[in-house]
């Protein structure tokens, strides 16, 4: 096999999970370089871009540049209009996620990480002991990568997995698929995030205005991929927008689609690690994945280290990766994969007697386990589901 | 056959998520249906969020 090169470490994938796998690999001084198709860091904008500050404060210093708004209070609306606001312990953020990829990217590089960006995996290099590299292609040539660890952080679409023989194939029911504009001469709430539900606005998923600054919002919607055959995404959106700001001017669009499935159960192969929405890790209930890609590639990272350090590479030396994952966001991950499933059973009658039922509490009182006690009150079913749900750190 | 059109399509990828036979390529440029792989399960064209892509006889 020939070789034009050799590293450490291969990461698939410049998204949040890829640098921050990067990140910490090359500040315990491993030899990494991270592959992208894409020419810009955080290009195109596939994402809603809210975050909870608390969360993200653990993974890198805040940057006020990279941060759109702060987000004090969430209403969810139900389908004929009613609406509750939450505002206990509420602060969240909106950020700009070209900014924050951009200074994630460059402190991986700072600390040593190489960057190849405009190219494309085309496969992965295999021997008898499992993955040994990846074939990259560059302007229509074709270099061969040695590494004794490929790390696959190449989102919802991976392929890398696969080649391994991980089935990362989702069910229609475990993907929402999303269109979104950013919208400009919006009237909404700066400081509010709005999360709008009912079949005939967002089947099995919500809309949501997500602030970005003055009269601008991310303003999208996803549905579930079962549900997609009558109206699509981009379709269900557009009368979305007609219907609630009119007013407003359709700044850009992008589409995609959220993994809401289970993580992988073997988030691992011999010489290979699996990280982020390509590992199905962000939160099925509600499709955040910032979070979960940056705690996957923290722990991805320590094993990487650890495994690198004793020369063994095998499966069974990585999958300390995924007990490490299934310790920490693994566990409210299966959790709330419970609770998508059952929310995905409530119908609109449910909905509106919740946002009724909530209507005169204050919002400095009122907690999102509040709002899903009573949506339970007339689901029974529900509770065992959700029974684990609103914890401490939820 | 399967087939994406390109000048639709938003390279999001959720075709590939769903894909069963690992039948779609989306690299730096081109979008593209390997129909030697494609068993028309028709599972991209339900998830596809701007309706890019199609399934003709």
């Amino acid at each position: 096999m020939r070789i034009d090169e050799r590293v450490e470490v291969v990461v698939v994938g410049a998204g949040p999970a890829g640098l921050m796998t990067a990140l910490a690999l090359a500040r315990k001084g491993r030899q990494v370089l991270v592959v992208d198709r894409k020419e810009r860091l955080g290009t195109p904008v596939r994402c809603a871009e809210g975050v909870g500050r608390e969360a993200l404060q653990k993974y890198i210093v805040l940057d006020e540049r990279w941060i759109s708004a702060v987000i004090r209070s969430v209403r969810l609306v139900a389908p004929s209009g009613g609406s509750v606001e939450l505002s206990r312990h509420m602060d969240g953020l909106v950020l700009d996620r070209v900014g924050f990829e951009e200074d994630l990217g460059r402190r991986a590089v700072e600390a040593g990480a190489r960057m190849v960006l405009n190219t494309f995996v085309g496969g992965l290099l295999r021997g008898e002991e499992g993955v040994r590299g990846v074939r990259l292609e560059q302007n229509g040539r074709t270099r061969q990568v040695g590494c004794p660890l490929v790390v696959a952080a190449d989102g919802v679409e991976s392929r890398v997995a696969r080649w391994a023989d991980i089935e990362t194939a989702m069910a229609l029911k475990d993907v929402e698929t999303c269109a979104q504009y950013l919208l400009e001469d919006i009237e909404i709430a700066e400081t509010r995030c709005d999360f709008f539900f009912g079949r005939q606005i967002a089947p099995g998923g919500y809309a949501w205005v997500f602030p970005k600054g003055p009269r601008r919002a991310n303003v999208g919607l996803g549905i579930c991929g079962g549900q997609a055959a009558r109206r699509s995404p981009r379709e269900l959106l557009d009368r979305f927008v007609d219907t609630h700001y009119p007013r407003s001017r359709k700044i850009h669009f992008v589409a995609g689609g959220v993994p809401v499935s289970r993580s992988l159960r073997k988030p691992y192969a011999s010489g290979l690690l699996v990280v982020g929405d390509a590992a199905r890790q962000a939160n099925p209930l509600s499709g955040g994945g910032i979070i979960p890609a940056l705690e996957a590639g923290r722990l991805a990272a320590q094993t990487a280290h650890q495994a690198l350090s004793r020369g063994d590479l095998s499966e069974r030396a990585l999958s300390s990766y995924a007990t490490a994952w299934n310790r920490s966001l693994g566990r409210s991950q299966k959790r709330y994969y419970r609770l998508k499933e059952a929310v995905s059973r409530l119908d609109d009658s449910t909905l509106e007697g919740t946002a009724d039922a909530l209507g005169d509490i204050d919002p400095e009182r009122l907690t999102l386990f509040r709002v899903f006690a009573t949506a339970l009150r007339r689901h029974p079913r529900l509770i065992w589901d959700a029974r684990h749900l609103f914890l401490p750190s939820a | 056959m399967i087939e994406i059109r390109e000048e639709l399509c938003d390279r999001c990828g959720t075709c590939v998520s769903v894909c069963p036979r690992d039948a779609i390529v989306l690299d730096c440029r081109v979008i593209r249906v390997l129909p030697d792989r494609c068993d028309r399960c028709q599972r991209c064209l339900i998830v596809c969020p701007v309706r890019a892509v199609e399934d003709s006889p």
